[in-house]
């Protein structure tokens, strides 16, 4: 199971499926942590023979482009915090979901949590420490995207 | 007369993707956000068509499908599940409870209008 592959390749065909955006990648992530504004994330866990999870990170700015999108509405008539973080929630559903049936087709059962998302000042870039991990930078058009899965073996 | 479909998602983003598709057709809309309110729904409304998430809180999507087909009113009524998870077991898991149809996400609106269209007659605004 090449994981990066996987995510990488998760990431864009729900992108482009769901708001026909096509997400272009990156190597260079310097420039995703130029300004302060604020993030959203999207994430849910795996559990079964192996833990881990999986997040989607992008500035306040672009998820709010990203849920006028998927919701066929104006940017403007996105008023509420939690009709961005449902789209996110959504979007980090369906690409756990897809790397969940990957996973398990590659002989790991796992189950996924329900998702969740939540607005942050800041995100975490290090590489965790132990198993298996994967971190994709994309670009479209002036934003940026990041999605990454983590996967550790289940021991007690 | 217009088809009713109901849509069974916690995810109001689903929902409201499930409406704007179907906005310039003949149809009325009923929605909501977990398998009990579904089955409560359904008895009010008699939908022609179900589209149903699989994971929710309070009666998830499977465990309301088994109720609906137990039931008379709900043992041939038209259901297209929702699910991320395309593996070949979990269609056939999903088969064998009885589902019409089903669509893996993601999904274009074009690809849910052609399930939606498949199994009832809907005309366009």
């Amino acid at each position: 199971m090449a994981l990066y592959e996987m995510i990488r390749d998760t990431t864009k065909k729900v992108f482009s499926t769901m708001m026909e955006f096509e997400l272009e990648e990156i190597s260079d992530s310097k420039k995703i942590t130029d300004t302060d504004e604020f993030w959203i994330e999207g994430a849910l866990f795996f559990g079964g023979s192996v833990l881990g999870d999986f997040r989607i990170q992008m500035r306040e700015s672009f998820a709010q482009k990203v849920a006028s999108t998927m919701l066929g509405a104006d940017m403007s008539s996105i008023q509420s915090e939690n009709e961005v973080l449902d789209v996110i929630k959504e979007l980090a559903n369906m690409i756990g979901g897809n790397l969940r049936t990957q996973i398990s087709a590659s002989g790991l059962q796992c189950d996924i949590s329900p998702p969740k998302a939540e607005r942050k000042q800041n995100i975490n870039h290090k590489v965790p420490s132990g198993g298996r991990f994967a971190r994709s930078y994309f670009k479209h058009g002036m934003h940026y995207v990041i999605t990454e899965i983590h996967l550790r073996p289940y021991k007690i | 007369m217009p088809v009713k479909i109901l849509t069974v998602d916690d995810s109001m983003t689903i929902r409201s993707i499930v409406k704007n598709t179907l906005k310039e057709y003949d149809c009325e809309i009923h929605e909501a956000e977990n398998g009990l309110l579904g089955l409560q729904a359904i008895i009010r409304i008699i939908p022609d068509l179900v589209i149903l998430d699989i994971t929710m809180p309070v009666m998830d999507g499977i465990e309301m499908l088994r109720k609906l087909r137990s039931s008379p009113r709900g043992k041939d009524m038209k259901v297209i599940m929702l699910t991320a998870e395309s593996a070949k077991e979990n269609i056939i898991e999903i088969a064998k409870l009885g589902v019409t149809n089903y669509i893996v996400k993601p999904f274009t609106k074009d690809q849910l209008m052609d399930k939606i269209s498949g199994l009832v007659e809907i005309r366009k605004l």
